[in-house]
């Protein structure tokens, strides 16, 4: 079965992280799936960081259900606090 | 010329206030407002001695403008310079500048509060504090997941209509390669809803059909919003027959956050869920249920015309 290679970048509290992680996921996976996957292959002292943060590409934030093409290029924003 | 209204930056660079009175000058204004955000010495009893900036970019860049045109469909004739730092600052300088420029002072104070608080919660942007211990933390902030989960909103096409002075089925009518449906639906997705109907029965595409046929939009949206109470916050309801709607206004509707619909036009429009007053026309029901009338941009004006004739589909097939 084909599989997708995904980036996630990290920002904010991911960056203890380092800048960025390559993913390998089954073909048909969504942001959902890169979610589950992220939080499996990072020990985070905060478990529910994964689940209150969004995933991006350099436009909009991106549905949980949106399904994902091959090559991803995608961020994690944790809970934002600009100003 | 007319100045552009907006001015949104990220930069590396140090903020000057100069450059926004120069954007903001107009002699038709007679007040204008700067915020600026900087970095305060203590935080929870703990001594500061700076603070790093890390910020999406390219998606902060857009989540500002678009904050900025929200608000300036609110406050109209408003205009915006807002820059955001991204790096490191030391105590005392400066993260943000919010200037707002207005006729009056009233909407320059509202509006830039309103863009403040908004970037707050809104711009994909992260703050570690450095404190004089030598110790470090990102400090908490607004979750956007909880912002997605908490407003779903439904699509609607309307094509429940007959087509009368089409002479037949507009929804079917080809346009860009598929059926005028499928490009209505393709635009209320691609501006944000979670997922879309059509409502009428159009005969081969998976619809809903009206509880009673040809008994007029308004009711047919009434019926929706009580259906549909629960399972989604918002309704956003589009006209079958309106192919040069630009995304961008519809996303401005949904993002909204209570029903609106824009100032001169029945549709499109987002209405919240449940019990509505009934009506028989869809004017009457955005009343009835408290819909927000907002300012249309005039860049949207052009995609704001129903196709109801041939000939009007043949001036805009050529």
């Amino acid at each position: 079965m084909k599989s997708l290679a995904i980036t996630v970048r990290f920002f904010g509290a991911f960056r203890e992280y380092g800048r960025s992680i390559d993913l390998s996921l089954p073909a048909g996976s969504t942001v959902r799936d890169v979610r589950q996957a992220l939080g499996d292959a990072l020990s985070l002292s905060d478990p529910a960081l994964v689940y209150d943060s969004v995933f991006s590409d350099d436009q909009v934030i991106l549905d949980d259900g949106a399904v994902l093409s091959d090559n991803a290029l995608l961020s994690i924003l944790p809970p934002v606090c600009g100003g | 010329m007319s100045k552009p209204s907006i001015y949104v930056r990220v930069t590396d660079r140090p903020i000057e206030v100069a450059a926004a009175q120069e954007f903001l000058s107009d002699p038709s204004h007679g007040a204008m407002d700067l915020f600026i955000g900087a970095v305060r010495d203590t935080h929870q009893g703990k001594v500061v001695s700076a603070m790093t900036y890390d910020v999406h970019a390219p998606l902060a860049q857009r989540v500002l403008e678009e904050i900025c045109q929200e608000a300036r469909m609110r406050w109209p004739e408003t205009r915006y310079y807002v820059v955001h730092f991204q790096g490191d600052l030391k105590v005392g300088e400066t993260s943000i500048l919010i200037g707002v420029g207005s006729a009056h002072r009233a909407e320059a104070f509202e509006a830039c509060r309103h863009v403040i608080e908004e970037v707050k919660k809104r711009a994909p942007v992260w703050k570690r504090e450095h404190y004089l211990d030598g110790l470090s933390a990102w400090l908490p902030g607004h979750s956007l997941a909880q912002d997605q989960r908490r407003a779903r909103v439904g699509g609607v096409v309307l094509a429940g209509g007959k087509s009368s002075r089409m002479g037949q089925n507009k929804a079917l009518m080809p346009y860009r390669g598929k059926p005028l449906v499928a490009h209505m639906s393709d635009l209320l997705r691609q501006a944000g809803c979670d997922d879309v109907f059509v409502g009428g029965g159009v005969p081969g595409i998976d619809s809903l059909a009206d509880a009673e046929p040809f008994c007029g939009p308004a009711r047919a949206m009434t019926d929706l919003l009580r259906r549909f109470a629960g399972r989604y916050d918002r309704l956003a309801f589009v006209p079958v027959d309106m192919p040069l709607l630009e995304v961008e206004a519809l996303r401005c509707l949904i993002r909204f956050g209570v029903g609106a619909c824009f100032e001169g036009y029945p549709l499109p429009a987002v209405l919240e869920t449940g019990e509505v007053p009934g009506a028989s026309s869809v004017r009457d029901l955005l009343v009835g249920a408290g819909a927000r009338v907002l300012p249309l941009s005039p860049a949207w004006e052009r995609g704001m015309v129903n196709i109801n004739t041939k000939r009007e589909w043949e001036a805009l097939a050529s």
